[in-house]
């Protein structure tokens, strides 16, 4: 039995030291990636690093990481802007990122760039991949935890978590020769240029209607956070951006969902400005899809939230 | 540490049954009623004398394995084919299917506790009256769902006797293991990924697709079973148990009787044991010895699934198998050791192994007409297939490691001929970070669905 173990301590211990290796070889090679996982990794750096001390942070999902351009916003108000924005994420990651932004500073105002699927519990965690790298932290690991698949052996082993990601791995690898990517992001803000289509056009109107499942736990935290940000006198603004007319049809409970956003600024205190009716959002010129504006669109809207950010 | 054999077995039973449970806790009433049935029948058998008594306990245990088997396997199956029977006839009858989940493992275990009980019943084994240390033998978790299906004879009384940790043992057992994951999650699922879509709808493909789906799926089937039963075994090795082997290079086989010696050894022994031999086997005369083979092949296409295309399977084997017969028969063996004859041999034998796979594998008898039709036909030629590179490397590198190590029972032991151990070692990083890179769960192995 001595024998056995020493020989498997032994044998262990040598896999161990290579694993540790090549978890910290795939690791740090990804978190190089400036557009794999939707560019995501880019703005975890930033967050890891402690680069983002910006005066003005614009937290949403992906209406918010194309909608809110950091460029135009800071030089109308000469304030520094980062766009925190996830895409295809419910509050819940969204909050993920606040905390850790607010563990390490505290901005002098935030944008919650609201979505009226943000509420709506997902049954697993979109781009899951953008996470690969920061596992071992905590916080990562308690938000991430609930992804099909995940076990504690993903968070506390090294290597398994990149166990039969061969895309990742392979990724990971090309990067040794390829430090030139182009940028994705710009302060996490990502501008589409694509063109509203009539294939998108069909899409729309053969997509039936549905109801938005508020969940309960994600709307606490959403409330949660708007009150922890006032409660650090963060200035905190509301917007529902442009959404194109033909989108906004299609679920059958939007006034409600938009009325919880409304108590709850009515609640805090904090200004909403809903772009719902805004004359962009009837003209498709602005739009790659019913949800999304494109470039264009995304400059001229970036231009009036500039303007109103400049006045409070 | 439990020092004493008496906890030892009760701490392998509950985890054995825990292992069960986990899957679903509601069968494992089936199983301990199997067990209970069984282990009872068995002290009684020993304490009858009057052979008539002995004989009802026999068919009593028979029924009752065979009938709760029958009613969560075949029932349906069974039913649907007597309603279309008597529908080709005019007459609809009106009988309803049941709608139950096939029990994991239900055909290993049943057969587990058939044959101990057949064994005592024919005095060749002494039953016990030690509960635990049965429903242990009968539930023990490495070989519960998938088999290797073990006799009493050789595992049971491993039961009782004192287990010594062997070092040598326990080592070969983690070296096994590897191999069996490697085979399984490398080989068995990189090529299902590649050749389920084509079995789904064999209709949209061309017949050399189709035809090298079926070369693969005979890699498949391989890589997937006696992997999983390499992974058993080796777990059993690490409790200090010797499970029996179950595939020994079945397609370095030089005849279709020497590939089921080589195949699922532990199912083909049983229906050798339990039904050939019972029947006369090869006693009664050459034409007898041709119907006790074809009775076997069919029970075993039936053991397999409740589906006309198994039972197409087994007759289709009998038939090959019974031609194998008379070559053997009438055939000299002249030219035996000649290499390019044994090779010949091996291509020709693994060509019928492969072409029945199609039936194996193929989903229902209309898919079995349409591949036949087309890999029968000048669409042999046409093939859209992609298959990643590292397929092939991974299937050149399996068969090549297995004949280096066929004169052993499980290959990957020959690695321990490799006199420097850095090498040996490097060897078996080389499989785990392998494994780990083409990782993918959930594992589903082909022959949990029996």
């Amino acid at each position: 039995m001595k024998e056995f173990i020493r020989h498997i301590i032994l044998f262990v211990a040598i896999l161990l030291v290579v694993s540790i290796s090549l978890d910290i070889f795939i690791s740090k090679q990804l978190r190089k990636s400036k557009s794999y996982a939707a560019g995501e990794y880019t703005v975890w750096n930033d967050i890891f690093a402690n680069r983002i001390t910006h005066d003005i942070l614009i937290y949403g999902s992906s209406r918010a990481w194309v909608h809110f351009s950091p460029e135009i916003i800071q030089t109308t108000t000469g304030k520094s802007v980062y766009n925190m924005g996830l895409d295809g994420q419910s509050f819940e990651i969204q909050y993920l990122r606040h905390l850790k932004i607010f563990q390490r500073h505290i901005p002098h105002s935030i944008i919650f760039s609201l979505d009226i699927f943000s509420l709506e519990r997902d049954v697993d965690i979109y781009n899951v991949e953008q996470f690969l790298p920061y596992m071992p932290d905590i916080d990562i690991w308690n938000y991430t935890r609930r992804n099909k698949g995940f076990t504690w052996f993903d968070y506390s082993l090294p290597l398994i978590r990149y166990a039969g990601r061969r895309t990742e791995i392979q990724k990971a690898v090309t990067l040794c020769n390829a430090t030139d990517e182009e940028l994705y992001r710009y302060n996490g803000y990502k501008p589409i240029q694509a063109q509203w289509t009539k294939k998108v056009e069909e899409t729309l109107l053969n997509k039936k209607e549905r109801r938005i499942i508020v969940d309960s736990t994600l709307r606490e935290l959403f409330e949660r956070c708007v009150a922890q940000c006032v409660a650090n006198n963060v200035q905190v603004l509301f917007v529902y951006s442009p959404e194109h007319i033909m989108g906004q049809k299609h679920i059958r409970n939007r006034d409600s969902v938009m009325n919880i956003y409304s108590q709850i600024a009515h609640k805090y205190n904090v200004p909403f400005y809903n772009f719902s009716n805004d004359s962009m959002c009837y003209s498709t010129r602005y739009f790659y899809n019913a949800s999304h504006l494109n470039k264009e669109g995304s400059e001229i809207f970036s231009k009036k939230i500039a303007t109103i950010v400049q006045k409070l | 540490m439990l020092k004493n054999i008496k906890q030892q077995n009760i701490l392998l039973l509950l985890a054995s049954l825990f292992f069960y449970g986990w899957w679903d806790w509601r069968f494992l009433s089936l199983i301990c009623f199997s067990s209970l049935l069984d282990f009872f029948i068995g002290l009684a058998l020993n304490n009858t004398q009057t052979q008539k008594k002995r004989k009802l306990l026999l068919i009593t245990s028979i029924c009752l394995n065979l009938g709760v088997l029958f009613t969560f396997k075949y029932y349906n199956f069974f039913v649907e084919s007597f309603l279309f029977l008597f529908h080709s006839f005019g007459v609809d009858l009106n009988v309803q299917t049941l709608s139950i989940i096939l029990p994991l493992g239900i055909s290993f275990y049943t057969f587990q506790t058939l044959s101990y009980t057949i064994d005592v019943y024919k005095r060749a084994f002494e039953p016990t009256n030690d509960v635990i240390a049965f429903m242990a033998f009968i539930s023990f978790f490495p070989q519960l769902v998938a088999g290797p299906i073990e006799r009493a004879s050789n595992l049971l009384p491993q039961f009782f006797a004192k287990r010594i940790f062997n070092t040598q043992f326990a080592l070969e057992g983690l070296k096994i293991m590897l191999w069996g994951f490697l085979k399984k999650i490398v080989i068995a699922d990189g090529i299902s990924v590649i050749i389920d879509p084509i079995f789904e709808s064999p209709e949209q493909y061309q017949g050399g697709t189709l035809a090298i789906a079926g070369l693969l799926f005979a890699v498949q089937i391989y890589a997937d079973f006696s992997g999983y039963s390499e992974i058993a075994i080796g777990t059993a090795r690490l409790f200090g148990f010797r499970l029996m082997t179950n595939f020994k290079y079945p397609y370095f086989s030089l005849s279709i009787i020497e590939f089921w010696k080589r195949w699922h050894i532990s199912l083909t022994s049983w229906f050798k044991d339990y039904i050939y031999i019972p029947l006369g086997g090869n006693r009664l005369g050459f034409s007898k010895q041709i119907v006790n083979t074809f009775i076997v092949f069919c029970v075993s296409g039936i053991w397999h699934g409740a589906n006309s295309t198994f039972v197409l399977w087994g007759i289709a084997h009998a038939f090959f198998f019974i031609i194998a017969l008379l070559i053997q028969k009438y055939n000299k063996p002249y030219f035996q050791s000649f290499s390019v004859i044994r090779i010949s041999k091996i291509l020709y034998t693994n060509c019928i192994v492969v072409l029945l796979w199609f039936l194996f594998r193929a989903e229902s008898m209309q898919d079995v007409s349409v591949i036949f039709a087309k890999i029968f036909s000048s669409n042999i030629t046409h093939h859209s297939l992609v298959i990643p590179t590292y397929v092939y490397i991974v299937i050149v590198v399996l068969f090549f490691v297995e004949w280096l190590g066929r004169s052993r029972d499980f290959a990957i032991l020959a690695i321990g001929n490799i006199p420097v151990r850095s090498i040996r070692w490097a060897v078996y990083y080389v499989l785990i970070f392998t494994i780990l890179y083409y990782f993918k769960t959930p594992l589903n192995y082909i022959y949990f669905q029996f």
